[in-house]
C-alpha cells in the first residue's frame, strides 16, 4: 500500500520537477522515501540534480503521456513551462509567505535567539510574528544587520558598511513595513554598534558612533534625525522612546571620553539634541514631559511604539564630572493605575512600564566592542550578583528549616503561608521528597478550601458589580481574566476548564472574587 | 398519520455551525444548549483533561492553543502534502501530522485524531441539540459544503456525519442551500450570485437556477479572508493604542490576547447596529516589574472600524470581479443577490456589495443562518412524499484523463447531473507503444499534475505499431451513488481494463469502522461522565457532612479507644475520597461514597447515643 503510494508520489514529483517546481518535487520524493525507504527511484532522484530545462524530452520516459486525444488538444504554446497554481494569500494571515530578498537570510524566531535583553519591551510586527533577517552573506562576520520583527520590504544591503570590521546593527521591530519606507542602510562604522529597538521605517541611517561608542535606540525612530553620538572613545548614547518626525537636524553631540547619555522617552519638536555630557558625567532622563499636545494619529500599520509628540526637553547642561539623574513623572497618567488603593509611587520608584522594566544589558552579550576602562556603559554593564554557592549540608539545613516552618504554619491553618515556605524550599532543592509531599498535601487542602467557598461547582456564577465599580477593585490581570469569563453562561466547573490555569490557581481566584463580593456563588 | 421522522440540515462552517429543521412547512434554526443559534466549530481538550466543543472551546482557544482545534474545514479531506495544507500549517497553532496515506491528523489531548473525527465532535454537539429539540434521536441529515469542495472533501464530510451517528442523505453546496432557503428554483429562473463572507473564508458564486437545477457556474474567493481579519484589525488598533499609552505589548500575554479577541469581535458585531461602542477590559495586564493592573478602556466608532478594515472589504469586491468575469456575466445580468455569512451584517460590507452589484440583496433570512435553513429545506424535500424541490446531484468537479504533454482531457465536465456516462477515443503517442497508462484525474486545471489523481491503471498488449495508429476507447461512468468507473478498451483486440474509484475522505473503510467502534466506547464514556458528575456531587455532600461531624465525634469520644480508631478511619476515608474525586474514576468515586456513607451512619449513631447524653 505505502510502496504503491510512494511510487505515485515519485511520479507526481517527476511532474513537478518537469514543471520547474524542484522544491515541490524534492518534497514529494522525500515523502515517498518516508513511506517506502526501499524506493530506489526516489532516492536516486533525490540525489540526482534536476535536469536542465532543455531536457524536456525526458517526458517520453515518463509513461504518463502515452495517449493523445483523438481530438487532440494541443498544448497551448505559451504554457510550455507550467507553473504550479497560484496560491491566494492574505497578507494579514501569512505575512511571511514570500521569501526574503536575495542576500538576506531569514530565520524564524526559535531557530535563532535574540541577544538577551531582559525585560525591555520589544515590539514585534502587528501580525505577532518575529523574524530575524540576517545581513548579506558575504559581509564580514562582524558586520551584520540583524532585524528583529517585521521586515516587509527588503532590508537594504549594508554595503557601505561592508568593509568595516567590528560593526553591528541590531534592529528590533519593524524595518520599513510598507509603502515608501525603504529603510536606509544601517551603517555602523568601525567599532561602533547601533541597536535600534522599535520601528525604524524610513529612518535615516543610524550612524553609530566611532569606536567604541555605541548607540542604543529603544522605540521608534521613524523619520528621526540621527540619534548619533559621535563620541570619542568611551561615549555612548542610549535613547529610549521615539524620535520625532520634524525634529530639527541635530548636530552630533560631542561627548568626551567616558561620557554617556541615557535618554528615556522621546525628544520632541525642536528638541535640543540629546547632548552627551562632556567629560566623565552621565545624564539619565526618565520619562517624558506632559502630554497635553499629544495628538497621536493612529496608523493602522505599524505605529510607533512610544509616544510621538513631546514637548522640548529642557535640560540644564550637565555639570562636568557629575552625575545627574532626572526623573520626569508628568508622563504618568492619573487613573491609569488600576487601583486607587495602590500606593502612589515614591519618586524613586518610577511606575511606568518602561521604567519599572528596568532593563539590564550585558554588554558582552551584545557583542559590542567596549574598552575596559572608562567606557560609557558603566551603568548597564554590571552583571547581576551571582548567588553565593551553598554547601549541600547548608542547603539541606535550610530546606529543613523552611519545611518545619511550613509545618508550623500548616498547624495554624495558614496554608497560603505554608505554601510560600514550601515553594522556597523547593526552589533550593526541587527534588526534596518531603517538600514535594508537603506541597501536594497543602495544595489539596487549599484547593478543597477554595472550592468549598464556591459551593456547588455546577452553578453558574454571576458578576454582582457594575463595570464602573469593578475598576476600583484591587485585582491582578489573572483575576481580571477569570472575571471577564464570567458572563452568566459558564459554570464554575467550566471556568476551571477555560481559565488556562491550574485548578488550584483558578479556585483561589474564584474564591477571592466570591469573598470580596464581586461574583455570586453556587 | 404517523409523525414524520425528524430530519435536519447542517451548515458545518469554518468558524460556526448551525443546525435547522423544517417545522410546519417553514425552516427554523434549532438553538444550542447555551441558547445561541450558532455553535462555534471549535473543539478542545482543556488543561484539566475535559473535552470541550463550541462556545466554551472557543473561549479558551488562545490560552490553550495547542489543544484547541479550529478551522478544521480548511484541512478536511485534503492531502497532507497539498499546498493548501502546507499553507494552513503556517498559521495553525495546533499540531498537524501526516497520517498513513498522506491524510491529515491533528494532535489533541495527546492523541492523533483524524479530521472527520474532529468535525464529528461538532456534528455530535449539533445532533445532541436537535435530539433535545425533538425529544428523540435524529439520525438523518443534509450537510452543506463549499461549492469548490472536491469528492474527497465531500466524502470526508460524509464520514464525519457517519462518525457522529448521522445518516447523511446528501451533501449540498452552500450557495445552493442559500438559494433554496429563499425558495429560488421555483420562483427564480436565471443567474444569481451568492456573496458569503464568514468568519474565516470568503466565497462568491454565480449560480444558474431553474427547474430545480442549481448549477454553480463559477465560484471563487479567498480561504483566508473573513471576520477574523476584521477582528484582528481591531485588536491591532487596541494593542497599538495601549502600547503608546503604557509601553506594553498586550499580545505577549495569552490571557490579554484572548480577552482582546473576544472584545474585538463583540465590538465589531455591536457596531453593525450602533455607531459607537465602549471596549472595557479591566485588569488587562500587570505591568512588568509589578504594580497595579492596568485597564484598557476605549471607545470605537463605526467610522473607525470601517477605516481599519476598508482594504478587506475592497478585497472582497476584487474577488467578485474575478468570479463574474469567469462566469462571463455582468452585475446587471444577475437576477438576485444573496448575502451569506455573519460578516455581511456589517453595514459597510452591504454598501460595498450593493454598489458593486447595483442591486439590493435579498432580505428576510439571517445571513449566518441561511445556509442551514436551505439544508433543512433540502433534507425535508428528500424525505417528503410530495417533494417540492428536486435537487439533482451533480458532479462537483470535472473528470478526465492525463494526456501527452502533461495535460488533461476532460471527459465529464463539472456540474453534470448523475448518473452519466461518456466514451471517447484516444491514440498511442509513440511508435511501437504496447502499453498505455490511464490516469483518472479530477479538477479544473489544465495541467495534469494540478488536478487530483483519483486512480490509474495500465492497459497492456497493444499491437506494436506507429504512433497514432492504435485506438483506445476510454469510458467514464458515474452511477447515482457518485461512484466513478473508468474503463479502457483496445478497439482492435477487445482487450479491456477498468478501475472503480470511490472518493476517499482520507480514512479507509477499516479505519472508519474502527473509529465507529471506539465511538461506541466514547458514548458509553460520555454517559459515564454524566454519572460521574452525579456521583461526585453525592460524594461532595457526604464529605461535607462527615467533615462537619468529625470534630463533634472527636469531642464526644475523646479518650476512648473506639473514638481514636473511628476518627482515624474517617480522616483516612476523607482523604482517599478526595483523591478519588480528583482522579475522576467512577468506580473509585462510588466506592468512596459507600465508605463515607458507612462512616456517616456510624457517626450519626455515635452522636445520637453518646452526644445527647
Ligand atoms: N452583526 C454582525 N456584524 C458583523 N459581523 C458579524 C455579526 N455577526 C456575526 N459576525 C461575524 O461573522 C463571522 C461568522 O460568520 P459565520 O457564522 O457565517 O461564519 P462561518 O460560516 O462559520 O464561516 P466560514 O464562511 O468561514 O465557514 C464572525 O467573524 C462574526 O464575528
Ligand atoms: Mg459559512
Amino acid at each position: 500500500m505505502s510502496a504503491q503510494r510512494a511510487s505515485q508520489l515519485v511520479e507526481a514529483g517527476l511532474w513537478l520537477r518537469l514543471s520547474g517546481d524542484h522544491e515541490g518535487a524534492k518534497r514529494l520524493f522525500e515523502q515517498a522515501l518516508k513511506l517506502d525507504p526501499t524506493n530506489a527511484r526516489a532516492r536516486q532522484l533525490l540525489d540526482s540534480p534536476p535536469p536542465a530545462p532543455q531536457q524536456a524530452g525526458a517526458v517520453s520516459n515518463l509513461d504518463w503521456g502515452l495517449a493523445t486525444g483523438h481530438t487532440p488538444t494541443p498544448p497551448p504554446v505559451g504554457k510550455s513551462t507550467p507553473t504550479p497554481p497560484p496560491i491566494t494569500k492574505s497578507s494579514s494571515t501569512r505575512p511571511f509567505g514570500e521569501g526574503p530578498p536575495a542576500g538576506t537570510h531569514t530565520v524564524r524566531l526559535g531557530e535563532a535567539e535574540a541577544p538577551a535583553i531582559p525585560d525591555v519591551p520589544r515590539f514585534e510586527d502587528p501580525h505577532g510574528e518575529v523574524m530575524i533577517t540576517g545581513g548579506d552573506d558575504d559581509a564580514p562576520a562582524d558586520n551584520s544587520t540583524l532585524v528583529f520583527g517585521l521586515s516587509g520590504v527588503p532590508v537594504p544591503p549594508s554595503a557601505s558598511a561592508g568593509s568595516l570590521p567590528q560593526t553591528g546593527t541590531l534592529v528590533f521591530g519593524g524595518a520599513a513595513a510598507r509603502g515608501q519606507g525603504n529603510a536606509p542602510p544601517q551603517v555602523a562604522p568601525a567599532g561602533g554598534g547601533t541597536l535600534v529597538f522599535g520601528n525604524d521605517r524610513s529612518a535615516p541611517p543610524q550612524v553609530a558612533p566611532v569606536a567604541p561608542a555605541s548607540t542604543l535606540v529603544f522605540g521608534n525612530t521613524r523619520d528621526a534625525p540621527l540619534q548619533a553620538a559621535s563620541a570619542e572613545p568611551g561615549g555612548g548614547t542610549l535613547v529610549f522612546g521615539s524620535g520625532k518626525e520634524t525634529v530639527a537636524p541635530e548636530t552630533s553631540p560631542v561627548a568626551g571620553p567616558a561620557s554617556s547619555t541615557l535618554v528615556f522617552g522621546a525628544p520632541g519638536q525642536s528638541t535640543p539634541p540629546p547632548i552627551a555630557p562632556v567629560g566623565e558625567s552621565s545624564t539619565l532622563q526618565f520619562g517624558t514631559l506632559a502630554r497635553e499636545q499629544n495628538q497621536v494619529t493612529t496608523d493602522p500599520g505599524l505605529p510607533p511604539f512610544a509616544i510621538d509628540e513631546e514637548p522640548p526637553v529642557e535640560e540644564a547642561p550637565p555639570v562636568k564630572s557629575s552625575s545627574t539623574l532626572q526623573f520626569n513623572f508628568d508622563d504618568m497618567v492619573p487613573g491609569s493605575a488600576a487601583s486607587p488603593r495602590a500606593p502612589s509611587a515614591p519618586p524613586e520608584e518610577p511606575q511606568t512600564a518602561w521604567e519599572t522594566s528596568n532593563p539590564r544589558i550585558d554588554i558582552s552579550q551584545l557583542d559590542l566592542d567596549t574598552p575596559g576602562e572608562g567606557a560609557g556603559f558603566d551603568l548597564i554593564s554590571s552583571p547581576a550578583p551571582a548567588p553565593k554557592p551553598r554547601s549541600p549540608a547548608q542547603l539541606r539545613e535550610e530546606v529543613a528549616t523552611l519545611l518545619s516552618g511550613a509545618k508550623d504554619l500548616l498547624d495554624l491553618d495558614d496554608h497560603s503561608g505554608a505554601m510560600e515556605l514550601i515553594n522556597k524550599a523547593l526552589e533550593l532543592d526541587p527534588t526534596d521528597a518531603a517538600a514535594l509531599k508537603l506541597k501536594d498535601r497543602s495544595e489539596r487542602t487549599l484547593q478543597a478550601m477554595f472550592e468549598s467557598k464556591l459551593g456547588d461547582l455546577m452553578v453558574t456564577p454571576r458578576v454582582k458589580l457594575k463595570d464602573d465599580e469593578i475598576i476600583w477593585l484591587n485585582l491582578d490581570h489573572r483575576a481580571g481574566f477569570v472575571l471577564a469569563q464570567i458572563d452568566g453562561s459558564v459554570s464554575f466547573e467550566d471556568l476551571f476548564a477555560v481559565s488556562g490555569m491550574s485548578r488550584l490557581d483558578t479556585a483561589r481566584i474564584l474564591a477571592q472574587l466570591v469573598e470580596e463580593g464581586v461574583i455570586s456563588k453556587g | 398519520m404517523a409523525e414524520k421522522e425528524p430530519v435536519i440540515g447542517i451548515d458545518l462552517g469554518t468558524t460556526n455551525s448551525v443546525v435547522a429543521t423544517v417545522q410546519g412547512g417553514a425552516p427554523v434554526v434549532i438553538r444550542n444548549r447555551t441558547g445561541s443559534n450558532l455553535t462555534p466549530s471549535v473543539v478542545a481538550v482543556s488543561k484539566t483533561g475535559k473535552r470541550l466543543v463550541g462556545q466554551i472551546a472557543k473561549r479558551q482557544a488562545i490560552t490553550n492553543p495547542q489543544d484547541t482545534v479550529y478551522a478544521c474545514k480548511r484541512l478536511i479531506g485534503r492531502k497532507f502534502s497539498s499546498q493548501q495544507v502546507q499553507d494552513a500549517l503556517k498559521v495553525l497553532s495546533y499540531q498537524v501530522v501526516c497520517g498513513e496515506h498522506d491524510d491529515i491528523r491533528v494532535k489533541l489531548g495527546g492523541k492523533d485524531i483524524s479530521l472527520p473525527e474532529i468535525s464529528a465532535m461538532v456534528l455530535r454537539e449539533l445532533k445532541a441539540d436537535a435530539d433535545q429539540y425533538f425529544g428523540r434521536p435524529v439520525t438523518r441529515a443534509v450537510i452543506t459544503v463549499p461549492a469548490y469542495f472536491n469528492d474527497g472533501q465531500r466524502q470526508a464530510t460524509k464520514d464525519a456525519g457517519r462518525i457522529a451517528g448521522l445518516d447523511v442523505l446528501r451533501i449540498v453546496n452552500e450557495p445552493t442551500a442559500a438559494a433554496l432557503a429563499y425558495g429560488f428554483g421555483k420562483t427564480v429562473n436565471g443567474k444569481i450570485t451568492v456573496f458569503d463572507l464568514g468568519g474565516g473564508t470568503f466565497d462568491v458564486s454565480v449560480l444558474e437556477v431553474g427547474n430545480g437545477v442549481f448549477d454553480v457556474i463559477a465560484t471563487g474567493g479567498d480561504t483566508y479572508l473573513g471576520g477574523e481579519d476584521f477582528d484582528n484589525r481591531v485588536i491591532e488598533w487596541l494593542v497599538m493604542g495601549f502600547a503608546k499609552e503604557h509601553g506594553i505589548d498586550l499580545r505577549k500575554d495569552r490571557m490579554a490576547l484572548q480577552r482582546l479577541k473576544d472584545a474585538a469581535e463583540k465590538a465589531k458585531i455591536e457596531l453593525s447596529t450602533v455607531k459607537e461602542t465602549q471596549i472595557n477590559l479591566p485588569f488587562i495586564c500587570t505591568p512588568p516589574g509589578g504594580g497595579a493592573a492596568l485597564h484598557l478602556q476605549k471607545a470605537l466608532t463605526r467610522e473607525k472600524l470601517e477605516e481599519l478594515c476598508s482594504d478587506l472589504v475592497e478585497r472582497c469586491i476584487t474577488h467578485c470581479d474575478q468570479v463574474l468575469a469567469e462566469a462571463k456575466v455582468k452585475p446587471g445580468d444577475l437576477k438576485e443577490m444573496i448575502l451569506v455569512g455573519g460578516m455581511t451584517r456589517m453595514p459597510r460590507v452591504v454598501e460595498a456589495v450593493k454598489k458593486y452589484f447595483k442591486r439590493d440583496p435579498c432580505k428576510g433570512v439571517h445571513p449566518d443562518e441561511v445556509v442551514a435553513l436551505g439544508a433543512a429545506v433540502q433534507a425535508d424535500a428528500l424525505t417528503s412524499e410530495e417533494s417540492h424541490v428536486l435537487l439533482l446531484d451533480v458532479t462537483p468537479q470535472s473528470l478526465g484523463v492525463a494526456i501527452a504533454g502533461g495535460y488533461v482531457r476532460r471527459l465529464i465536465p463539472k456540474n453534470t447531473t448523475v448518473p452519466t456516462s461518456v466514451t471517447e477515443l484516444f491514440n498511442t503517442s509513440k511508435d511501437e507503444q504496447t502499453t498505455v497508462k490511464i490516469m483518472v484525474l479530477q479538477g479544473e486545471a489544465e495541467l495534469a499534475h494540478q488536478n487530483e489523481l483519483l486512480g490509474e491503471f495500465i492497459l497492456t498488449g497493444l499491437r506494436s505499431a506507429k504512433r497514432g495508429e492504435v485506438e483506445i476507447e476510454v469510458t467514464f461512468e458515474i452511477n447515482s451513488e457518485g461512484i466513478v468507473s473508468v474503463s479502457a478498451r483496445d478497439k482492435e483486440t477487445g482487450q479491456k481494463q477498468s478501475i472503480t474509484v470511490t472518493a476517499s475522505g482520507g480514512l479507509t473503510e477499516d479505519e472508519l469502522q474502527k473509529i465507529l467502534e471506539e465511538q461506541g466506547d466514547y458514548m458509553l464514556e460520555a454517559r459515564a461522565s454524566d454519572e460521574l458528575k452525579n456521583k461526585r456531587a453525592e460524594l461532595d455532600a457526604v464529605m461535607k457532612e462527615v467533615g462537619d461531624l468529625l470534630p463533634k465525634v472527636q469531642k464526644v469520644t475523646e479518650g476512648s479507644e473506639f473514638g481514636v480508631d473511628a476518627v482515624a478511619k474517617a480522616v483516612k476515608g476523607l482523604e482517599s475520597a478526595r483523591r478519588a474525586r480528583e482522579q475522576g474514576n467512577l468506580a473509585a468515586v462510588s466506592e468512596a461514597v459507600d465508605t463515607l456513607n458507612r462512616t456517616l451512619n456510624l457517626f450519626r449513631g455515635v452522636i445520637q447515643r453518646i452526644g445527647t447524653r
